[in-house]
């Protein structure tokens, strides 16, 4: 009961801050009198969000209008309407109402929307509507009498047990909120589990086949034990100034830690014990902002058994991993993602009871949300078992949607086929829905979480099911970065957008930056890198256009000439000089270009903190910092920098990521090669592979016929690759290399002898040279027959024999 | 004093931080000043406006310090030295900011009724105030005189332009 409460309170207030956005939208439009499509893009999602939540509330008038509001926006952000005067005011009004309606939810059946809902139907008509009114009329009829039919029912007060902590204003508002779900189901939602029910008990006594499977024990129990323990609301900026306060003693401490005399015993006591307070005090002060992810798993429960009744679909829900601890600000901003990708699971992805039945599956879909640590990270997958992703069907979308050409297709690989859902304006539903399906998902989805540092990846097999995973740093305000030089002053590039450092010496130096028209580039791996001087960005305010790129490059290529010329002297004297050149590899959004800089000084943690007011509109910094050792850095904005140095979208061109690939016919994939003892080359894909660890072969612990290494404190199973695929075995050398495959969730990695290279690499399968199972086909890599190894078959066929070992 | 300049002049006395600049006397008033800092490391910021010195840290807090040479528009030949001290506004007056001045000078208690309200007098009759170029809308109060010189009275509140208006000059990207 409790939860539900919260998850209307929680809608109440996300729904007001979109509003809020919303209404500084049209005081902006107004001013200017101009509408921006980001501007309709940004109002359409707030407007979507609203409507998503309204429907599995059950707060149809709020559900009506939005949804009117949102087809008239597509129908902007379609171009098929132009912005006027009349739509805006509409648009204003509608904003206007659902304030209105949110001041106090419960009585929002009261209000009368249809004939707003109206106008903004007729304003979707272009004029003259006169055929298309009497349909709209009707509309509205039944609209009304569904209205009047949920406004009948007499709110009351919802028997809601104020928590001890909750002060008097929440309890009221729990009260009115309480009552909100009362007035809003409509009549027919009776036989359905009511909303105070609890869920886990729902679904023992509704086995209907709608009834949705709680599994997620552990949120209950968690929630039950947190009941008896006191809580006291402090307000955040409070927390943050006890932070900084914090970090300020640090320095204290450091500054004393410097200055003290070694040699007194007393001192160095005192100095010991303030030591260690200072650090729990910071470590306490860092958890206080830390909740339980389970606090947002549970609202979703919820909307997983609204959705699969709406839907007539039988869908499970799974959560794992509740306790895992996230920073506050974290959990805020990543409910609407995860609110998409859910709403995604159960839309598109798990079928109708019928297909699955069809396709010979279980009756009941599963969606299994679930969250872990790893690598300093927190890893939240949403998995389904459902139909998974067409790729046909994804190819088609793109072409008719013109978000790439047919030519541009014809190179992409499976993965970035299915990357393409993440492309603005992609929806692959052939119907609008109330549930998703208007082509904002999966943009908002990256976008979002790619602005607080996270990222997006998605696998999915046709037939099983597809897995998102999030990836996200454990707080906002604390990012890993690299620290590098440049003149006397050091920058912060946010370790997000680095790919990797490369440094060249002497002959390099001067050989391998080359000039390509206007700018500098390098070749890196058969793609043209464009390349960006940071020296010469900080010193010059104005964007770089085509003849201050020609000038730099130029003086770099001058600079480059004078340099052999030194060269050669010194070798001629014999002081041979030494000279090197770093530069970083960034990638922002499609930009991907090197960052040459004088000096890598290497990698700190660092806490962000917002540019003043003042230098804000600074497009090279996202932020500053303060260095370990007290000065302040600023941090490096990479997309930021690229734009400024006016570097383009490469990505996009094919024939530039191919400098050197002639043919046509293969596609190009990254991959990791490697060699197992025998003449046999083998290469792996290198997205499958989530780290290669070096490890010692006496190191490997048996228990009867399996192997096991220990990894950072977790017990890995080691699989050889001759076990797998049946090759002959190979000499056991003191060194190796396991490759931890990046899908699998048991811990295990794949031991191979020798690494070879990595790299781009024309992949023109032949499935017919070589079978075997776990083995996707052979491929000429250097004129040598390269086994392709499909990691993930691997995987699965080990999944299985594990699975099969722990049964028996 | 914020912006509200009205309530500044009803007080009783006021007690102004001076300090000294291309050889005149300033004042802001000390119930806006934090603290006075030692010229310590300053990270310059690239692309910023040339009234922008850079960052510092100070105890674990970033501050932004501005240099009134360039905001006052003095001549930056008669800078003889950058070094000088910092003087850093409490937290009520804006983000938090400093400024680097010369030498910072006595604190002085001031009759408001004394200080000739700029918007009375206009900026040219006041002689100190002819060569400062681009002084921004309201930065200088007014003038008050002391014994032996003239007290040119600041608002700390405007050094960095009212609310958005601030980042107008900035060499951004445009």
């Amino acid at each position: 009961m409790e939860t539900d409460l919260d998850i209307l309170a929680e809608y109440v207030e996300e729904s007001r801050a979109h509003l809020e956005h919303a209404e500084k939208i049209f005081v902006e439009i107004k001013k200017t009198g101009e509408t921006s499509p980001d501007a309709i893009n940004d109002l359409f999602r707030a407007i979507h969000t609203i409507k998503g939540s309204a429907g599995y509330l059950e707060l149809t008038n709020i559900s009506t209008l939005t949804h009117a509001m949102e087809s008239l926006l597509d129908d902007l952000r379609e171009g098929a309407l132009v912005m006027n005067p009349d739509i805006s005011e509409a648009l204003i009004e509608g904003v206007d109402m659902l304030n209105n309606m949110f001041d106090d939810v419960s009585k929002s059946a009261e209000f009368d929307v249809n004939a707003l809902v109206d106008v903004l139907k007729r304003l979707r008509q272009t004029p003259p509507a006169t055929d298309n009114a009497p349909a709209a009329g009707k509309n509205a009829e039944t609209a009304a009498t569904s209205a009047e039919g949920a406004a009948g029912v007499t709110p009351q007060p919802a028997p809601a047990e104020p928590s001890p902590v909750a002060n008097d204003d929440e309890v009221k508002e729990a009260e009115e909120a309480g009552a909100a779900e009362e007035v809003g189901a409509p009549p027919a939602a009776e036989d359905a589990p009511s909303p105070a029910t609890p869920p886990t008990r729902a679904a023992e006594r509704d086995p209907a086949p709608q009834a949705v499977h709680q599994v997620a024990q552990p949120s209950t129990s968690v929630s039950d034990v947190t009941k008896h323990e006191e809580f006291l609301r402090i307000r955040v900026d409070i927390l943050d100034r006890l932070m900084m306060l914090a970090g300020e003693l640090v320095l204290v401490r450091n500054q004393q830690l410097m200055h003290m005399d070694q040699a007194d015993p007393t001192l160095r006591g005192i100095t010991t014990s303030l030591n260690a307070v200072t650090t729990e005090l910071q470590e306490t002060i860092m958890r206080t902002r830390m909740q339980p992810i389970g606090t947002v798993f549970s609202r979703f429960s919820r909307m997983v058994r609204d959705l699969s009744r709406k839907l007539g679909k039988d869908i499970e829900f799974v959560t794992e991993g509740d306790d895992v601890e996230l920073d506050k600000n974290m959990l805020e901003a990543i409910a609407d993602p995860l609110t998409h990708l859910i709403r995604n699971a159960c839309d598109h992805g798990v079928e109708t009871p019928a297909e699955r039945a069809a396709a010979g599956k279980a009756d009941a879909g599963r969606v299994t949300l679930s969250a872990y640590h790893e690598s300093g990270q927190i890893h939240v997958d949403i998995q389904d078992n459902g139909r998974g992703m067409s790729r046909e069907t994804i190819r088609k979308k793109v072409l008719e949607k013109k978000l790439k050409t047919e030519s541009e297709l014809s190179h992409v690989s499976d993965q970035e086929l299915l990357d393409m859902i993440f492309l603005p304006g992609f929806s692959t539903a052939t119907v609008v829905t109330e549930v998703s399906g208007r082509g904002v998902g999966m943009d908002v989805v990256k976008t979002g979480v790619e602005k607080f540092g996270g990222s997006v990846s998605i696998s999915s097999t046709e037939g099983s099911g597809s897995i998102v995973k999030l990836r996200l740093p454990l707080t906002l305000a604390i990012i890993p970065s690299l620290i590098v030089q440049s003149g006397d002053e050091r920058f912060a590039i946010p370790q997000v957008n680095l790919e990797e450092l490369v440094c060249l010496y002497d002959e390099d130096v001067l050989t391998r930056i080359e000039c390509a028209d206007v700018r500098e580039v390098f070749r890196l791996r058969e793609c043209l890198l464009p390349m960006v001087r940071l020296r010469e960005a900080l010193a010059r305010v104005e964007v770089f256009d085509d003849a201050a790129l020609s000038s730099v490059t130029g003086m770099n290529a001058e600079a480059r000439k004078e340099l052999a010329a030194k060269m050669k002297e010194a070798e001629a004297a014999g002081h041979p000089l030494h000279v090197s050149l770093n530069f970083a590899v960034l990638r922002a959004g499609n930009i991907r270009f090197g960052l040459i800089i004088d000096r890598i000084i290497g990698s700190e943690e660092i806490v962000v903190k917002p540019m003043h007011r003042a230098v804000k509109d600074i497009a090279l910094y996202s932020g500053t910092t303060v260095l370990g050792d007290g000065k302040v850095a600023m941090i490096l904005d990479a997309m930021g920098l690229a734009r400024h140095y006016n570097v383009r979208d490469v990505s996009g061109g094919p024939e530039e990521k191919k400098v050197a690939a002639g043919s046509e016919s293969g596609e190009l994939r990254s991959l990791l090669l490697f060699s197992n003892g025998g003449s046999e080359q083998f290469g792996i894909s290198m997205q499958d592979v989530k780290r290669v660890e070096a490890v010692e072969t006496s190191k490997i612990e048996r228990i009867g016929s399996q192997e096991y290494l220990t990894l950072d404190g977790v017990s890995t199973r080691v699989v050889r690759l001759e076990d797998g695929l049946g090759l002959q075995s190979c000499s056991q050398p003191e060194n190796m290399f396991l490759l931890i495959p990046q899908t699998s969730r048991k811990p295990y990695g794949l031991l191979v002898e020798k690494l070879i290279d990595s790299g781009h690499y024309e992949v023109r399968l032949n499935h017919d040279s070589y079978r075997a199972a776990g083995v996707e086909g052979t491929v000429l890599i250097k004129n040598k027959m390269t086994v392709l190894v499909n990691l993930e078959q691997l995987v699965n066929m080990i999944d299985c024999m594990w699975y099969g070992e722990q049964t028996a | 004093m914020n912006n509200n300049i009205d309530s500044f002049f009803n007080r009783f006395t006021v007690q102004m931080c001076t300090f000294r600049m291309a050889n005149r006397l300033f004042g802001v008033d000390i119930l806006d000043v934090k603290e006075v800092n030692e010229n310590v490391n300053i990270t310059p910021i690239y692309h910023a406006s040339p009234d922008i010195c850079g960052y510092i840290n100070i105890r674990g807090q970033i501050l932004l310090v501005v240099n009134l040479w360039e905001t006052f528009g003095f001549d930056q030949k008669d800078n003889a030295s950058q070094a000088g001290k910092i003087v850093v506004f409490k937290s009520s007056v804006d983000e938090p900011f400093g400024i680097l001045v010369d030498e910072v000078c006595d604190v002085v208690s001031v009759d408001p009724k004394r200080i000739v309200d700029r918007r009375a007098a206009g900026g040219d009759a006041i002689p100190e105030m002819r060569d400062m170029r681009h002084a921004r809308e309201g930065v200088v109060i007014g003038v008050c005189p002391l014994e032996k010189e003239l007290l040119l009275v600041l608002n700390a509140g405007h050094i960095l332009g009212a609310g958005n208006k601030a980042t107008t000059k900035q060499g951004g990207p445009n």
